[in-house]
């Protein structure tokens, strides 16, 4: 597990202006008195999550998009690509995503493009 | 993005949950632990099927690199690997476990019990359900067992066996049938040390815990072979229960570990032996200008150290040496009387005179006679005649003075409490494991144990090598 590296200062700001429109959603301007910590606390980390899952499902789905494997290991075109939906536990909740997948009916292999290591020097 | 194929976890949440699967004593109270720590909703099942899944990962690539060291040229096998840097003194420690396994794959009979799953580590149940489960083991998993557990026995004590036959006659007939499921699991600790040689012996003298009448009566009982045999002492009736006598300080010029690997598997001695040799060189222990191997009296380790660890110094664990000299010394004589014989003969094994002690033993057996062929294991004839062949056996790796001249341990102290380690996660009287199961929580709590961290190289490894590829097999 990579050890958490401190946020980059372009996107601080970008952080602050999500927390502040949060904020406005959630509260109308400020919790009521009387409005436990935990309460907040649990609000800001739900958001959190959720703001984590978004951006890591935006992030697989364009990095699948990329670069989508065109043929098989053994130099045979794939057949066109069909979308898989995947899903994954991650630290911060569920995270589902469609991935386009190729079929190679040769080999009887599946390839999914976001892998680096698709085709001949893969695995 | 270094997932494999069809996996339910990011590679971060899958290392949290073997984490806490290896660190806990089960998988419920793995799970228990994700769900409040980590705010994972797990389940016990999938903490289980990842064990297994990770566990068998890391099994295959102990074994291939056992194959890959296996392939290599004899000198290069004997001059150790070229990559880390031999140490000054490389031991070799070993011990066994104990743990409860059982196969129900080959299950025939129907039940309305749910299906056998394979898994690994099944909870907790009431002991009625247990025991009706025990009726659907095959005889072959029983001679299984047995022959299993046969290999360990070599080592252990007449006693033993004794009072574990009369605990059984004891006990309700579930217990027995329980108790056929024990199996051995292999533990292994490959330490670097770092000691100096000295001309002298730098501890001539017996340490004193050791001719302590309440320390060498609990170490006793704690080894668990002669506790029925021996007498209560005047000095021990009047210690208080579970207080303990505080411990000598370091014995001057014993070895310091610094770096601690540990392998663990139900694998047989002799391909236990091959994983801890390949472990071992690829430590470039091979290299090393001090060599150790230290177990106890079990034939199967001495077996093992012929094998693969010739080129290391065989020494005998001392406290097991211990142990049949002081069953020896009281059989047959009170306590006092006993005692003093201990004394004396416990100082001459720790100055390697052993031939002296083996001396008095026939000359003690001659005066007792022999022991009949049916002689109870609480006989002091009996006593006499495994503590002399025990010594014979062994003489030659009883030369502590020099062992400790040379700055080598001379307690397979670290294997012993790597042992206890290993059972704090997988023994328990209500704790079942199939074969793969075990022997995937096995390597992965060795993995934790060990300080040169495998289970970090194996996930950079993992992410580096998802394939992205999913084969698709044929339809029947």
């Amino acid at each position: 597990m990579a050890g958490k590296q401190p946020l980059p200062s372009s996107l601080r700001g970008l952080v602050e202006e999500v927390a502040e429109k949060v904020v406005l959603q959630l509260y109308a301007g400020a919790p009521p008195l009387g409005t436990l910590f935990e309460e907040i606390e649990e609000a800001g980390v739900q958001m959190g999550d959720a703001v984590a899952c978004a951006v890591m499902r935006r992030a697989v789905e364009r990095q699948a998009a990329e670069a989508p494997a065109k043929t098989c290991c053994c130099g045979r075109p794939l057949e066109e690509p069909t979308v898989e939906p995947h899903s994954l536990t991650t630290r911060r909740g569920e995270v589902g995503w469609n991935e386009p997948v190729g079929f190679c009916p040769q080999c009887r292999r599946a390839f999914f493009p976001s892998e680096p290591s698709v085709g001949p020097s893969g695995g | 993005m270094g997932l494999q194929v069809g996996e339910a976890h990011s590679p971060a949440v899958l290392q949290k949950i073997i984490q806490a699967a290896v660190r806990n004593r089960s998988y419920r109270e793995a799970d228990q632990e994700l769900s409040e720590s980590a705010e994972l909703s797990i389940g016990p099942k999938a903490v289980e099927r990842a064990v297994r899944r990770i566990g068998g990962e890391r099994v295959g690539q102990r074994d291939a690199a056992t194959e890959a060291f296996q392939a290599l040229p004899l000198p290069e096998q004997r001059d150790g690997c070229p990559q880390p840097k031999a140490p000054s003194l490389a031991v070799v420690q070993f011990d066994c476990g104990r743990m409860l396994v059982r196969e129900r794959e080959s299950v025939s009979t129907p039940s309305p019990l749910p299906a056998a799953t394979g898994g690994g580590e099944e909870p907790p149940r009431p002991i009625e359900e247990d025991a009706c489960r025990e009726e659907r083991v095959t005889e072959a998993a029983i001679s299984a067992a047995a022959q299993c557990g046969a290999e360990a026995e070599a080592d252990r004590w007449p006693a033993e066996e004794a009072q574990e036959a009369q605990e059984a006659a004891e006990s309700p007939p579930v217990d027995e049938c329980r108790s056929r499921f024990w199996r051995d699991s292999k533990v292994g600790c490959l330490l670097s040390m770092h000691s100096v040689e000295s001309a002298e012996d730098p501890c001539p003298e017996i340490p004193a815990s050791f001719v302590n009448v309440s320390r060498v009566t609990q170490l006793v009982r704690e080894l668990g072979s002669h506790g029925s045999g021996v007498p209560p002492a005047a000095g021990e009736e009047k210690a208080e229960p579970g207080r303990e006598e505080p411990r000598d300080p370091q014995r001057p010029a014993a070895p310091v570990p610094l770096v601690r690997t540990v392998l663990a598997s139900r694998a047989c001695s002799t391909a236990f032996g091959a994983i801890l040799v390949a472990a071992a060189w690829a430590r470039g222990f091979a290299a090393a200008a001090r060599k150790a191997f230290v177990a106890d009296g079990a034939a199967m380790n001495w077996t093992m150290w012929e094998l693969y660890f010739s080129h290391y110094v065989p020494i005998l664990d001392f406290i097991h040496a211990l142990q049949y000299v002081f069953a020896a010394a009281m059989a047959g004589r009170s306590f006092d009387v006993g005692w003093e014989v201990y004394g004396r003969w416990i100082q001459l094994v720790w100055e390697g005179r052993v031939a002296v002690v083996i001396a008095e033993l026939r000359q003690r057996q001659e005066a007792l006679g022999l022991p009949p062929k049916d002689a109870s294991a609480t006989d002091p004839r009996k006593i006499i005649a495994v503590t002399l062949g025990y010594l014979e056996t062994h003489q030659s790796r009883m030369d502590y003075a020099r062992y400790r001249r040379l700055g080598l341990p001379i307690m397979s102290c670290y294997a012993e409490s790597t042992v206890k380690q290993i059972n704090h996660r997988v023994k328990g009287t209500e704790k079942f494991w199939s074969e793969a199961g075990a022997e995937a929580i096995l390597q992965l709590r060795a993995d934790y144990l060990s300080e040169t961290q495998p289970l970090t190289r194996f996930w950079q490894k993992r992410q580096q090598t998802a394939t992205g590829q999913r084969r698709y097999r044929c339809a029947a």
